[in-house]
């Protein structure tokens, strides 16, 4: 399992700083970056855990990353440190899904419970993710036959008529069956449908 | 010099028919004469012959007695008579013989013995011859013939002549036989009816005494007499004729004065055609010289259009001689694209019909000129007279004005500027398109109206009567004057009008012409760029300030935000007792370093607001609210709410800061405009008052008759973002106060006891600092 890790991105070195200084108190990694822009470029899939983002920066402003990180299918929580007056701009961001916001001055308490439910969401989309994409790894592992006999096992036909459709005895759908479900790793057709489900157009 | 010898020939060629009419008459006179002449000769011949012939009738009548009295004297003579019978064939014969009186014989004793008729009284038998009558017996006895006796006239009157025939027997005179003539019988019987008829006849004795004459009328003159001697008788006696004037002298005298009379009636009739001729040679000349002299063209043109004369005028005007166009058709100086319309004229002229029309013409310079013709047929004579005006100047300045006209209205179609003209009494007398677009009345509506026009507004009247008078005056701004004018529909805009005077031709003024803009639209762009304005002043204070805020709130949240993280950063880990002191101590230090930032920022903020402190001087307060209400003037207007400011002029000046004074009144007003928004328009007063409180303080009351304020909302008046307006901040009552508790003074407000709010605010009188 990948680490996880705070990112914050605050063009102010004292606010960087003691949030690192804070953060680090909690036990957790903390990763710093001065501006957006250093943030993009450093960013990529290996990174887990949330972002800590002030909106105001000179150059490129949070929200703007924030769309940018949208665009490059980063899902990577977001936690949004506001000023005075940044109301609207907060809105507009929760608006476009981020997370969280908390206004300056904070509650250093209040922070790093977001942070904590941040990296815990984050953790179980991660896991989520893991394991969709084992599924759609099974998935191709099945054969034309294999597919054809799970469709029809998926719409809920007996043995019997899958055999009829498919022209085939009812044995050789029997032993597709097991086949199918020992390729997916499921045990009851109920898992087969929640393994398969994300997948189905 | 060949006038003067045509008027003498014409003289002498005049006086020819007077001579020929004078030899005429003469000859004519003397024709007349001459005839009259020989006919009274003829006559005269005639008298001679028919005098002759009588006297020859009487001679033979009296031969045939004198023979009847020698026959019976001889029967006498030879005793075969006796008395019976002598009385017999005497009274016979006497009654045969009207002429003849008395036979009587008497015998050689000179005695009367026999008498015939025997009853007269004149020859009494017996008695002796007496007077003359014996020497007459005696000297027919004596010459033994017959003698006649003197002629006598008796005691009764009657003219008497005798003749005496002897008797004589052998050598022996028995006596005589004396016939006795009556003279008037012998006139009257002797000769015939015819004769009494053409001629007075008389015997006339030796002395001329008239005897006897066959006629009582006399002839009228002795023009035409005969006289011839009676012989026998003899004895001086003459026969005396007379013509009776057959033609009266009246026939004689016609011809005379037929002659004379119609040579008269030639003469004059002559003289009147002379005078007649020489009237008509003068109108002809007269006429000749107009002709010649008129400045219109003058032509006469057969039906044909050929020229038959022209006048001079043709070549002055055409540069055409009169032989160059004596006989061309008069088509072949049209204007191509007139020649349809000629033509036209042309034929209606045949029909008799009088043209007039105007034309284009080719000049001898191949120019063309306009003509203004006038032609009337003859058709009797086959001919036109023409009279041709030229009229190419006036054409002219026809389409010059016509284009000018054309031009200037095309002009004042096309302006958007209204433009009216009225005369020096008031009454419109011109008004452009644009103008009546501009109010929504027609023209023919608008000329001759009078004041109050129209478009003035109601409520505005009085002071368009004004301005109106101010321009008759002439004394109209010339910036133009500002005011608000009133559509046809109601619907008011405002117009800027400038006016200048209108002067005729002569110079003369004859009223104000007046150009009127709509400047609503400018004027809203002025208001809206205004309201624009100072919203984006409020705007930009308001941004200022909050942006003043938020950035000091931003800069402060930096260092207390990284303070803060620090000190929960250390807290957290002094609990959990996994620390190294250097990393506390760091930490701290780095939070007093923020602690310090922030101190730099406060002070830096502070000094940025003491920059802008106000300045404060003694100012009138009375120009101060003048000034605040001139801003806020638009704004009441629109409102319809009438502002009444009462500042007594004696206030003493108020020691303060003009421009921030002025922010509050400002905005007071703005406040009491806003809040009378649902106060009906007559209700909408704001008034603004001022006065010396006893403490040295000048108390300026703002009242308005808006909708009042609860006491919630009095309560939270000066709380900023507070508001009561839909489009306030709520900032500007917190605003005003803080700037009048700057000038030591106070701000409230109290309810108005005539409905809506007070607000009051005290500022200090005086100069002192």
């Amino acid at each position: 399992m990948t680490e996880q890790c705070v990112y914050i991105v605050d063009d102010d070195e004292a606010m960087r700083d003691s949030l690192q200084w804070l953060i680090e108190s909690q036990g957790l990694a903390v990763r710093t970056f001065a501006a957006a822009e250093d943030f993009l470029a450093a960013c990529g899939d290996a990174m887990a855990g949330c972002i800590v983002l002030d909106v105001r920066m000179p150059g490129m402003s949070g929200l703007e990353l924030y769309e940018k990180m949208n665009l490059r299918r980063c899902t990577l929580p977001v936690i949004f440190i506001t000023g005075h007056g940044d109301v609207p701009m907060a809105v507009s961001a929760l608006k476009k899904g981020a997370v969280d916001f908390i206004e300056k001055p904070f509650n250093d308490k209040e922070l790093l419970r977001v942070i904590g439910q941040c990296l815990e969401r984050e953790r179980a989309t991660r896991e989520q993710r893991q394991r969709e994409g084992e599924a759609a790894r099974r998935l191709a592992g099945l054969t034309e036959r294999e597919r054809e006999v799970m469709d029809l096992v998926l719409a809920g036909k007996l043995n019997k008529q899958i055999a009829d459709v498919l022209n085939i005895s009812i044995k050789t759908v029997e032993v597709h069956r097991a086949r199918i479900m020992d390729k997916m790793g499921v045990r009851s057709v109920a898992e087969l449908v929640q393994a398969v489900l994300p997948h189905r157009p | 010099m060949s006038s003067e010898t045509t008027a003498g020939q014409r003289n002498w060629v005049w006086s020819v028919p007077y001579v020929a009419i004078g030899i005429f008459a003469v000859a004519m006179l003397a024709l007349v004469w001459g005839l009259q002449k020989r006919e009274t000769d003829l006559q005269n011949d005639a008298l001679g012959r028919d005098v002759q012939w009588a006297e020859q009738t009487m001679r033979l009548h009296m031969q045939g007695t004198q023979d009847t009295l020698s026959q019976l004297a001889r029967e006498m003579a030879e005793g075969k008579l006796d008395r019976g019978a002598f009385q017999v064939r005497a009274t016979q014969y006497l009654a045969n013989t009207p002429e003849l009186a008395n036979l009587v014989w008497v015998d050689s004793g000179q005695i009367i013995r026999w008498t015939a008729p025997f009853e007269t009284t004149e020859w009494i038998a017996g008695e002796r011859l007496a007077g003359a009558q014996p020497l007459s017996f005696a000297q027919a006895l004596t010459s033994g013939r017959p003698t006649y006796g003197e002629a006598y006239v008796n005691h009764r009157g009657a003219a008497l002549l005798e003749v005496y025939v002897p008797v004589q027997y052998g050598r022996t005179y028995l006596g005589a036989l004396v016939g006795v003539y009556t003279i008037e019988g012998m006139v009257r019987h002797l000769v015939p009816n015819w004769f009494d008829e053409k001629y007075s006849l008389s015997i006339v004795d030796a002395a001329g005494q008239v005897l006897a004459s066959n006629t009582t009328v006399r002839p009228a003159d002795d023009a035409l007499s005969y006289a011839i001697d009676f012989d026998p008788p003899g004895n001086g006696l003459a026969l005396h004729a007379k013509a009776f004037r057959t033609d009266p002298g009246v026939a004689r005298v016609v011809p005379l004065f037929l002659v004379v009379g119609l040579t008269l009636v030639v003469v004059l009739s002559l003289w009147a055609l002379r005078s007649h001729f020489q009237r008509r040679v003068r109108v002809e000349k007269e006429r000749d010289r107009l002709f010649n002299l008129s400045l219109d063209m003058l032509c006469i043109a057969g039906m044909d259009g050929s020229f038959r004369r022209v006048n001079p005028a043709f070549g002055r005007v055409l540069g055409y001689s009169a032989e160059d166009i004596t006989g061309r058709p008069l088509l072949d100086y049209v204007h191509p694209e007139d020649l349809a319309a000629t033509v036209d004229v042309l034929r209606q002229l045949a029909a008799g019909q009088p043209a007039s029309f105007e034309g284009r013409w080719r000049a001898a310079d191949g120019r063309y000129r306009w003509l203004l013709w006038a032609i009337n047929p003859v058709p009797e004579e086959k001919l036109l007279y023409a009279v041709a005006h030229d009229i190419t100047d006036r054409r002219e300045d026809e389409e010059k004005l016509k284009s000018a006209f054309a031009f200037r209205r095309a002009m004042g179609e096309s302006l958007v500027t209204g433009i009216r003209a009225i005369d020096l009494e008031g009454r419109i007398i011109f008004v452009n398109p644009a103008f009546c677009r501009m109010i929504g009345w027609s023209e023919q509506e608008l000329l001759g109206m009078r004041p109050p026009f129209p478009y003035w507004p109601p409520e505005e009247a009085e002071q368009r009567r004004r301005d109106l008078d101010l321009t008759l005056a002439g004394q109209a701004p010339p910036g133009g004057i500002e005011m608000r004018v009133m559509h046809r529909d109601g619907h008011r805009f405002d117009v800027r009008m400038y006016l200048s005077p209108l002067i005729d031709s002569s110079g003369r003024q004859v009223g104000w012409m007046a150009s009127m803009n709509d400047i609503t639209e400018r004027k809203r762009m002025e208001e809206e760029t205004l309201r624009h304005q100072e919203r984006l002043e409020q705007t930009s204070r308001l941004i200022t300030m909050g942006e003043m805020a938020s950035s000091l709130a931003h800069e402060l949240n930096q260092p207390l935000s990284a303070i803060a993280n620090y000190c929960m950063g250390s807290v957290n880990r002094l609990k959990s007792g996994d620390y190294r002191r250097e990393d506390i101590l760091a930490a701290m230090e780095k939070a007093s370093a923020q602690a310090e930032r922030a101190g730099k920022i406060i002070r830096r903020t502070r000094e940025f607001v003491k920059k802008s402190e106000p300045v404060r001087a003694p100012a009138a307060l009375a120009e101060i609210v003048e000034e605040a209400i001139g801003f806020a003037e638009i704004e009441a207007r629109k409102a319809a709410v009438a502002i009444q400011v009462s500042i007594p002029p004696d206030l003493p000046p108020v020691f303060a800061d003009r421009i921030m004074i002025e922010q509050v009144v400002l905005n007071l007003v703005k406040n009491g405009i806003e809040a009378m928004q649902q106060t009906p328009p007559e209700a909408r007063a704001l008034n603004l008052a001022a006065r010396l409180d006893g403490e040295g303080m000048v108390e300026v009351t703002v009242a308005d008759r808006g909708c009042g304020m609860t006491d919630g909302q009095v309560e939270r008046l000066y709380t900023p973002f507070f508001t009561t307006k839909a489009e306030g901040m709520g900032m500007g009552l917190n605003i005003c106060r803080s700037i009048v508790e700057f000038h030591d003074g106070r701000l409230w407000v109290q309810p108005n006891p005539g409905g809506g709010s007070v607000f009051r605010f005290t500022l200090p009188v005086g100069t002192k600092p």
